[in-house]
């Protein structure tokens, strides 16, 4: 074989194996440096470029990514690190497969005077016969001597305000009477009017949740024997759209007067979320047991009220030692007034003391099982009903729709009342009943907007009679949540769709900072940023598996070889 | 060269030529602010940008002009006289040769000196330039741009398309308003007519004529709280009246609308307040021990728009038991007036001519009656003149305190004689307050028998109290829940136990009394009456066996139909939910559109504000703000105060929010069981 063959036949044998290795792609595992990529999470209303500027500086040769928060969510994906730049008016939630480290570095407010937000609290359903009340807590800096206005809006409606006069520097309450403007869920933002050198006026805003509805709260007020004491408490009641009073009172032995259906039974008490007794010392032991399965068992509220010391059956309901007390004139008692007062000689950490004199409590709500039973001491407080603007009605009505809420057979509770559109609210449903082993069925429906009504899953829970479920806000609309009991009673509640902020600033930074300490982060602020960032090194080299032959440069050596070995065969005359 | 003749006359015709230029500039400029301002006016501007522009563009313009102008030369001044005056060119020529020098022969050049001063003598500057007509003429148009700027947007048509919420003149609106208030004769106010009124304040009874000037084909008063009121076509326009009674919100509409051009008019009304009547003096109840006497009255009255007449009135009571007569009589009264509203009467009342004997009283008030015919008199507080030796007994002319708690007061009016008798004796030398004590024999038969008067009028008094125990059920609820206290002996706490210690006290201070010992039955009667207060305090009411309307009507027993009986429902005293309450939502939301588009906030809207409670003075303080609101800043802070005025109606309409929270904790009741349970087994 020529020299030539021998060269023409290596040329070949070459072309051929790289075209074999290219058919094969073999794979290499080999060490590589892997890019550090770092996502800022711009979670600010304010300028933030300063504090990106020197995350850019503090980490040199780091792949900066800045995004912003979308669906309340961290804009952060595994492998990525996270550093959070916020100022408290975004909120947003850690993605449950996030595993690196997120810092946070804060954007400080700048000094001057400045009244903030920390909390506004109205309660979750809203009668729309009745106005309600907004709880606002408010904390001021350099404030003294100016005067802060709040306003309560629904849409572009003003439906209700105040007004609070800084005598001091440091955190106040105020609470702003407000009127419903429709049914169903509404979103109340909560303001405080921003002055003219206010440092920061991100946080002077919330946005609160409420659902409004026509519903009455059922009552029964049950009277062994005839009794002002409990009578004047029904009257009070009557006089209000809110309630459906149902009352029944025993005249003799076999005698009872009162409206129809009311008969003391365990279908009765399941109807009712709260019972007002009186004429206690009349109570047979039959009644006192079932209202102590309506308290303990069934969740229900039951407000007793003494006429005298309370004797017979009916000690049963109550615990602690009661005294009576007879005074000349009337005390004050919370926000009755009365002369002739039941005294409880201590009470228990359990115990919401209403009223009291002489530091021994005279109106006590007691929890006892899944109830609460409430006992007013406060014996001939209905002889000065008058008194205080009406101060006896006001105070029984608020009471018991206080305790109705909770003493209710079938009960939603929302997570919250108000959140994000696009958002997932988990709820759960409870059922109560004075038959506990009866098991009945739940339902749940969804209705947003305008929309069609949609079947939520209910998942039961540990406990008999408990399920949860979640609903989707979708389209941006408020939902209303409707439960059902087969053959029993049926409840709802609605969530509000927020446009602005729900947590206040201060709320929400304590939610980033909790992230932050438990993904490990680092915590600091523009002059402490170098130190926060610190813990979040480059990640170093990683094996990475390579593909060799699919680098298109093998094209030149299998051309090169081709192209030699046709000029040598042309060259020797071959074809 | 010219002589400096000629140039000077040049000169000061080439001045003039420059101040007329000036004059014609600030003409110029002043037209172009005027335009500017005219355009800037439609255009919806505010007063201070509206005049920002105009001056900057006039400004402009003058600037513009004057520079133009202002090389006005000799040569032209020259031409110009030669216009005016044919000299054959010399002027120019002269003025030619002194601006650009040149060789001239000089018998030529002296020649044509002496032709043009000869000529010049002949010319009038004033005439070449008259400046009159310019500065007539800018005077005039400095004063129409100066109208123009002055004048608002109101009076000039808007731009068609232009946004705003104002209201608008429209041929179908309502042009003009004419509102004549004619208030009643008795008032003696004068009648008054307004143009364009937002709002009027009204006497009760005033009548109300609108006079609505429209190029539409009716106009109706929509009037909140009653029928629409129909204009009827007459010779000034629309027009229709109503007496206004209470206050309230008039939306004025053209027919045919659609609700633009509407007038709103609050209607404030001022009720007639009755007349206030008091007597200063005496001032106080009298006791006199003789039948003679004399007694001065002060009146004082005044009332808000006049007095009719003021009187003293008084009824003498003779007699006593079942034999008691009444005779009713005037005491004549010396009135001042010092204006229609406050009048002022005395009286010497001369007592001797009355025929009063012993025991007699006289009860005297002062009546006083206001112009209108309507009105009710209104009378004083009334005071008492007892006549006659027990009421003397310890001292002519004492005045009885104010009677608030007729048996309370009875007996602190015992306490009250029992003092003045020991201070009678005081001044004795055995008078003195320790003595009192002492046998009160060395006091003289006098000083027992009024011990002895004392006592039967405190025996008057315990016999007073002592009926009241078994006096009429006023509140049968009360007397129901206090009941069962008596029947279960728990007296000590109860009303009647200090009223039974009160009759107690007084039984014991009698017998004092009639012992002659004041000193210890006044202690006694202190005590009487502090039972008594708090028996009262308690507000107890007092049982009879058989109160007067329970009685059973024994004439009417089976004469009634059981078909009609039916159980007894109680009167709900509470609050209902306001009838309006949907309406008022409504308009929150029309409101609430109006702040976000700055669309619809008109008269119409001010009118439905007004409407919701004419008596409301807060929400008609709103409308009138609506109403009138020029431009959109102010419409904005109307709609905003009106927002606030609404949602405070509705609040106070509202039942009151719940404002006690409790902490609610699911887990705390079996947590507290739990507890108790261990801390029972413990045990």
């Amino acid at each position: 074989m020529s020299r030539d063959a021998l060269v023409r036949l290596a040329l070949r044998t070459v072309a051929a194996a790289i075209a074999v290795a290219a058919i094969a792609d073999p794979v290499l595992t080999v060490p590589r440096p892997v890019p550090h990529r770092v996502v800022v999470a711009r979670l600010a209303s304010a300028n933030v470029d300063v504090e990106e500027a020197a995350i850019r500086s503090a980490l040199p040769g780091a792949d900066i990514i800045v995004r912003t928060a979308s669906h309340g969510r961290l804009p952060c994906a595994p492998g990525e690190s996270c550093v959070m730049v916020a100022d408290g008016s975004v909120a947003a939630a850690l993605p449950d497969d996030l595993d690196g480290p997120v810092s946070l570095i804060r954007v400080g407010t700048p000094p001057g005077p400045n009244v903030a937000i920390r909390s506004a609290l109205a309660s979750p359903a809203q009668s729309a016969a009745a106005s309600g009340l907004v709880h606002v807590a408010l904390t001021g800096t350099g404030m003294v001597g100016r005067r802060t206005e709040i306003h309560v809006t629904d849409g572009a409606a003003t439906v209700g305000s105040a007004v609070h006069e800084w005598a001091a520097d440091g955190e106040a309450a105020i609470e702003v009477a407000w009127w419903p403007l429709g049914d169903g869920p509404r979103a109340l933002r909560v303001a405080a009017l921003p002055f003219d050198g206010e440092a920061s006026a991100i946080d002077n805003a919330i946005e609160v949740g409420v659902t409004v509805n026509r519903v009455r709260t059922r009552v029964l007020v049950f009277e062994a024997r005839p009794s002002w004491a409990s009578a004047f408490v029904r009257r009070a009641l009557e006089d209000d759209p809110r309630f459906q009073v149902e009352h029944r009172v025993g005249l003799a032995p076999s005698l009872a007067a009162g409206t129809s259906g009311t008969r003391l039974t365990a279908s009765t008490l399941d109807a009712v979320p709260v019972v007002v007794a009186g004429g206690l010392d009349a109570l047979g032991a039959g009644e006192v047991a079932l209202f102590e399965r309506f308290v303990r068992e069934r969740g229900g509220a039951l407000v007793l009220v003494p006429d005298r010391e309370i004797s017979g059956a009916a000690a049963r309901l109550v615990s602690g030692q009661w005294t009576e007390h007879l005074e000349a004139s009337p005390s004050a008692v919370g926000r009755l007034r009365a002369s002739e007062t039941l005294r409880l000689a201590r009470a228990t950490p359990f115990d919401t003391v209403l009223g009291a004199i002489a530091d021994r409590p005279v109106i006590v709500v007691s929890p006892a099982g899944r109830g609460r039973v409430a006992v007013s001491g406060a014996l001939d407080a209905w002889r000065h009903r008058d008194a205080d603007g009406g101060a006896f009605d006001r105070f029984w009505r608020s009471m018991v729709l206080e305790l109705a809420s909770a003493g209710e057979a079938l009960q939603i509770d929302l997570r919250q009342q108000i959140a994000a559109a696009g958002a997932h609210v988990p709820f759960t449903v409870r059922h109560r009943q004075m038959e506990t082993a009866l098991p009945r069925a739940v339902t749940a429906t969804a209705t947003c907007g305008a929309g069609a009504a949609e079947p939520i899953r209910l998942w039961p829970q540990g406990s008999p009679g408990v399920f949860s479920g979640t609903v989707p806000m979708a389209g941006g609309e408020p939902c209303e949540i409707r439960v059902a009991v087969d053959d029993g009673p049926v409840a709802s509640s609605g969530i509000a769709v927020s446009t602005g902020a729900i947590d206040s600033v201060s709320a929400v930074m304590r939610e980033l900072e909790r992230i932050a300490e438990q993904s490990g982060g680092g915590i600091g602020d523009r002059a402490t940023l170098a130190e926060a960032l610190a813990g979040m090194q480059a990640p170093g080299e990683a094996p990475t598996p390579s593909h060799p032959m699919r680098s298109p440069w093998w094209m030149s050596p299998f051309v090169a070889c081709l192209g030699v070995e046709w000029w040598l065969r042309r060259r020797s005359g071959l074809r | 060269m010219p002589d400096a003749t000629i140039l000077d006359r040049v000169e000061r015709v080439r001045f003039r030529m420059w101040v007329r230029n000036i004059l014609r500039s600030v003409t110029a400029g002043a037209a172009t602010a005027g335009g500017v301002g005219m355009i800037a006016t439609i255009a919806g501007l505010s007063t201070a940008p509206r005049w920002i522009v105009a001056i900057v563009a006039g400004r402009l313009m003058a600037f513009l002009l004057t520079r133009s102008t202002w090389g006005a030369t000799t040569t032209m001044a020259a031409a110009l006289i030669e216009r005016e005056a044919p000299l054959d060119n010399l002027v120019v020529t002269a003025a030619e040769l002194q601006a650009r020098p040149r060789p001239v022969r000089s018998d030529i050049r002296d020649e044509i000196v002496k032709q043009a001063e000869a000529r010049l003598s002949l010319v009038d500057a004033t005439r070449v330039v008259p400046l009159g007509q310019p500065i007539v003429v800018m005077s005039a148009v400095l004063a129409g741009a100066f109208a123009v700027l002055t004048i608002g947007p109101e009076s000039v048509p808007r731009m068609p398309g232009a946004i705003s919420g104002a209201v608008e003149a429209s041929t179908r609106g309502i042009d003009r308003l004419a509102v004549h208030v004619t208030p009643p004769a008795y008032s003696g106010r004068p009648a008054e007519s307004l143009a364009n009124p937002v709002q009027i304040i009204v006497v009760s009874g005033s009548r109300v004529r609108l006079v609505a000037t429209t190029a539409a084909e009716g106009v109706v008063a929509e009037i909140a709280g009653q029928a629409p009121l129909t204009l009827t076509r007459d010779a000034e326009g629309f027009s229709g009246e109503w007496v206004a009674q209470r206050s309230t919100a008039v939306a004025i509409r053209p027919a045919g609308g659609d609700g633009r051009g509407v007038k709103f008019l609050s209607v404030m009304v001022v009720a007639d307040a009755p007349p206030v009547v008091r007597m200063p003096q005496p001032g106080t109840d009298l006791a006199i021990s003789g039948t003679r006497g004399r007694i001065t009255i002060g009146v004082e009255a005044q009332d808000d728009l006049g007095l009719a007449s003021l009187s003293v009135r008084f009824t003498k009571a003779s007699g006593g038991g079942e034999s008691v007569t009444f005779t009713e009589g005037e005491v004549p009264l010396a009135i001042t007036r010092n204006d229609g509203r406050h009048w002022r009467g005395r009286a010497e009342w001369v007592l001797d001519g009355l025929d009063l004997s012993d025991g007699d009283v006289l009860v005297y008030r002062a009546i006083a009656r206001d112009r209108n015919p309507n009105g009710t008199p209104v009378q004083s507080e009334q005071y008492l003149v007892e006549v006659g030796r027990l009421a003397g007994a310890v001292g002519a002319g004492f005045a009885l305190p104010a009677e608030e708690k007729k048996f309370a007061i009875s007996q602190q009016m015992v306490i009250y004689k029992t003092e003045q008798l020991i201070a009678s004796v005081k001044g004795k030398p055995s008078g003195s307050l320790g003595e009192m004590s002492l046998p009160s024999r060395s006091l003289g038969e006098g000083w027992m028998e009024q011990n002895q008067d004392l006592a039967i009028e405190q025996r008057m008094v315990r016999s007073e109290v002592v009926f009241l125990s078994g006096g009429e059920v006023q509140d049968e609820v009360e007397e129901a829940a206090h009941s069962h206290e008596i029947a279960e002996g728990r007296l000590e706490n109860s009303g009647r136990a200090e009223m039974v210690r009160a009759l107690n006290f007084m039984s014991r201070a009698e017998t004092e009394l009639n012992g002659g010992r004041a000193v210890e039955a006044l202690v006694l009667e202190r005590e009487a009456l502090k039972a008594l207060e708090r028996a009262f305090d308690r507000r107890r009411y007092f049982l009879r066996t058989l109160p007067e309307r329970s009685r059973i009507d024994t004439a009417r027993r089976l004469t009634g139909n059981r078909s009609e009986a039916r159980p007894w429902v109680r009167d709900r005293g509470g609050f209902e939910a306001p009838s309006n309450l949907t309406g008022t939502r409504e308009l929150m939301h029309e409101l609430a559109a109006a702040s976000t588009v700055a669309m619809g906030a008109d008269a119409a809207m001010a009118a439905k504000i007004a409407a919701i409670d004419p008596a409301d003075a807060s929400l008609q303080k709103a409308a009138v703000a609506l109403a009138t609101a020029a431009d959109e800043r102010t419409r904005r802070e109307a709609l905003w105060a009106a927002m606030q005025a609404v949602t405070a109606h509705a609040i106070k309409g509202l039942g009151s929010a719940g404002d006690l929270r409790l902490q609610i904790d699911p887990l705390a009741g079996r947590l507290a069981d739990e507890m108790e349970r261990s801390r029972k087994g413990s045990r």
